[in-house]
């Protein structure tokens, strides 16, 4: 059969007639955004069938106990040892030796990540279906992520098992609009795109800000008329929804990023009156938890994941004793990491939950906190769009700091460069503040654990 | 593993090596029968030698012959033991050897030339005179050109892959990534 825009193909591959006229409808819209970016799903239909099985196996609960790996981890990753030089080299050579070995095995930081990257590509993937994610992390170790089609749609069905756990089913209806990412950024992309793994239903990501429309209203009008019934996005996109008092009617509002505070979750709740939830999610390995319905922190939510909290020599703490989240499994079938260290902090709890779920959770769970910058003229500076500007140096680590007075100081751990288009940019984005660029041989962690935070705005 | 001669004395052997030996003017069947039946204690022993010549690359059996210069000291006569692992020495073990040190070094080259010692004693079930087996084990794989030329081997191997992954991220990095619904 005909694809129905030939030079879309390698976007989208399965789009059929029914999906490009919504995405004519999404894109052509009069009060559309800015389109900035092309995208699609890229799945083929033998990814579809692999995903279906995806989902069977999602609908099972992590379910394990302190002291215990699951067996679903360990027969994962026994079976990708022969095919991932890192695991090849750590792993024990006898699959009982795996769990009995555990505590000793070593954990990995993001910096190793960054150094060794395709020491954790296995052998045979197809690097022609590569897709790549840029993250600058919790740790300001700026990285850019391998991933798959198959490992971008399974973020749609851990999503479907988050909205499953609020009692939230939304409509996947191949003429409508399912779902809205929703930034709030000086600059980002934006794009229409259908999700064959969501019954080809529609998905747009659109900048609240204002240099993303055309016209002021243009936002208002454009998610009035397709009025998505799952909101994506952080904290300070959200916030930003609050502020424009839209006309919309979500079922429910996903936030990740960075931390979600009670006083924001309750004010979105109160406004679009539906569950608003907090999920943990990595670049590296996609989805981690999900915040307890009750409130008792985050359950793991992928059965193919075993999260662990470790102390500064890899040991696991017992149960109610903080330490660092790492992760082992997921979804990426790019990338397969051990005991890989997140830079986040919490305790484990097991056992039954008063949400009725079984799974793990994560106790006290402390993410990223939501960092508001300052223009010389007082508006807001996300700090993604510093993230954007660092992007393309080598940078191995850095830190951005705003002293009260406004001045900004930006620290690098990188082999000396050229900093004078990185100033120019800053200096764009904040205005006439003192600005400052400085190499240094080591950034200090000032975070828990010693994590280095790569945005600090002095109180 | 027993005490075998004094490593020194094995070494300066090898560096008295008759040029005959690297060249094509000797009978290599007659030098290896020569030398069994010398460590045999038998010098009417019939001795079947095509097996370790046929086929074998030259270079293989110049190895082989400056091997024979060395195990034809008086330490290894008439010890009887000593023939089947020879054979199996000088016929399969050292064909690893040859493929990356030349016969040349195994006489000229003082690193090599220890090594080929070692090589050859350990194969015998020998280490050298007033060393440990820890110590000898230790020393030879410190010299050892095969396992070192693997590690090169395997080390260009690992780095043309992570070039090729490093590409490919470099590549789909200026490319469009995949849809998907959140955000991290």
């Amino acid at each position: 059969m005909a694809h129905p825009r030939p030079g879309y193909r390698h976007h989208a591959p399965l789009l059929t007639e029914q999906g490009d006229a919504l995405l004519r409808r999404m894109e052509q819209h009069p009060h559309a955004p800015i389109w900035n970016y092309t995208c699609g799903d890229q799945l083929v239909a033998d990814d579809l069938r692999q995903l279906d099985q995806m989902r069977l196996e999602l609908a099972s609960t992590p379910a394990y106990t302190a002291g215990e790996v699951p067996e679903a981890v360990v027969d994962a990753l026994w079976a990708q040892r022969p095919f991932v030089p890192y695991l090849k080299r750590h792993l024990p050579t006898s699959r009982a030796q795996i769990a009995t070995t555990w505590a000793d095995l070593p954990t990995l930081s993001r910096e190793d990540l960054a150094r060794h990257l395709p020491e954790f590509v296995p052998d045979g993937v197809d690097l022609d279906r590569m897709v790549v994610y840029s993250t600058s992390g919790t740790t300001g170790h700026p990285l850019t992520i391998p991933n798959h089609p198959i490992g971008a749609a399974a973020y749609q069905l851990l999503l479907e098992r988050a909205l499953e756990a609020y009692g939230v089913q939304i409509p996947l209806r191949p003429d409508a609009m399912a779902n809205a990412l929703v930034c709030n950024q000086v600059e980002t992309i934006q794009y229409a795109a259908t999700l064959s793994v969501w019954n080809g239903a529609g998905h747009v990501k659109v900048n609240l800000h204002e240099n993303g429309w055309r016209q002021p209203d243009d936002a208002h009008t454009y998610l009035a008329d397709f009025d998505p019934p799952l909101l994506t996005g952080d904290p300070i996109s959200f916030a930003a929804l609050l502020d424009a008092g839209l006309d919309i009617h979500p079922l429910a509002l996903a936030s990740t990023a960075v931390a979600l505070s009670d006083g924001l979750k309750r004010q979105l709740e109160a406004q679009f009156g539906c569950p608003v939830f907090e999920w943990i999610s990595l670049n590296e390995v996609g989805p981690i938890a999900l915040a307890c319905p009750e409130g008792y922190g985050h359950h793991v939510l992928d059965p193919s994941m075993f999260v662990e909290v470790v102390d500064p020599d890899g040991r696991p703490c017992p149960p109610g004793v903080r330490g660092e989240v790492t992760v082992t499994g997921g979804r990426n079938p790019m990338l397969r990491l051990l005991r890989y260290r997140t830079g986040d902090h919490a305790s484990m709890a097991f056992g039954p939950c008063a949400c009725g779920s079984s799974a793990p959770r994560l106790v006290d769970f402390e993410g990223r906190l939501p960092v508001v910058l300052r223009s010389a003229t007082g508006g807001v500076v996300n700090p993604v769009d510093v993230s954007r500007i660092l992007h393309p140096f080598p940078i191995v680590q850095h830190q951005l700091v705003q002293r009260t007075d406004g001045s900004v100081e930006l620290a690098l751990r990188a082999a000396p460069f050229d900093t004078s288009p990185i100033h120019r940019q800053l200096e764009a984005l904040f205005g006439n503040l003192e600005l400052a660029v400085r190499f240094v041989e080591e950034i200090e962690g000032t975070g828990p654990g010693g994590k280095v935070v790569p945005f600090v705005a002095d109180a | 593993m027993t005490d075998g001669p004094p490593l020194e004395h094995l070494t300066q052997r090898l560096q008295a090596c008759p040029d005959v030996f690297l060249s094509h003017a000797i009978d290599a069947g007659a030098v290896v029968a020569d030398l069994i039946r010398q460590l045999e204690g038998d010098p009417l022993r019939r001795v079947h030698t095509q097996p370790l010549i046929v086929g074998r690359s030259d270079r293989a059996v110049r190895v082989m012959l400056v091997a024979c210069w060395l195990l034809a000291d008086e330490a290894f006569a008439r010890q009887p033991d000593l023939v089947a692992p020879a054979v199996q020495f000088l016929g399969t073990d050292l064909n690893a050897l040859a493929d990356v040190i030349s016969p040349d070094d195994c006489i000229s080259d003082a690193g090599r030339r220890e090594e080929l010692v070692r090589f050859t004693l350990d194969a015998l079930g020998l280490r050298p005179e007033g060393e440990t087996e820890a110590q000898a084990a230790d020393r030879l794989a410190t010299l050892d050109s095969v396992a070192r030329l693997e590690v090169v081997r395997e080390a260009q191997v690992a780095e043309e892959r992570a070039r090729r992954i490093r590409e490919a991220i470099a590549r789909k990095a200026a490319a469009e990534a995949a849809a998907k619904a959140p955000r991290e």
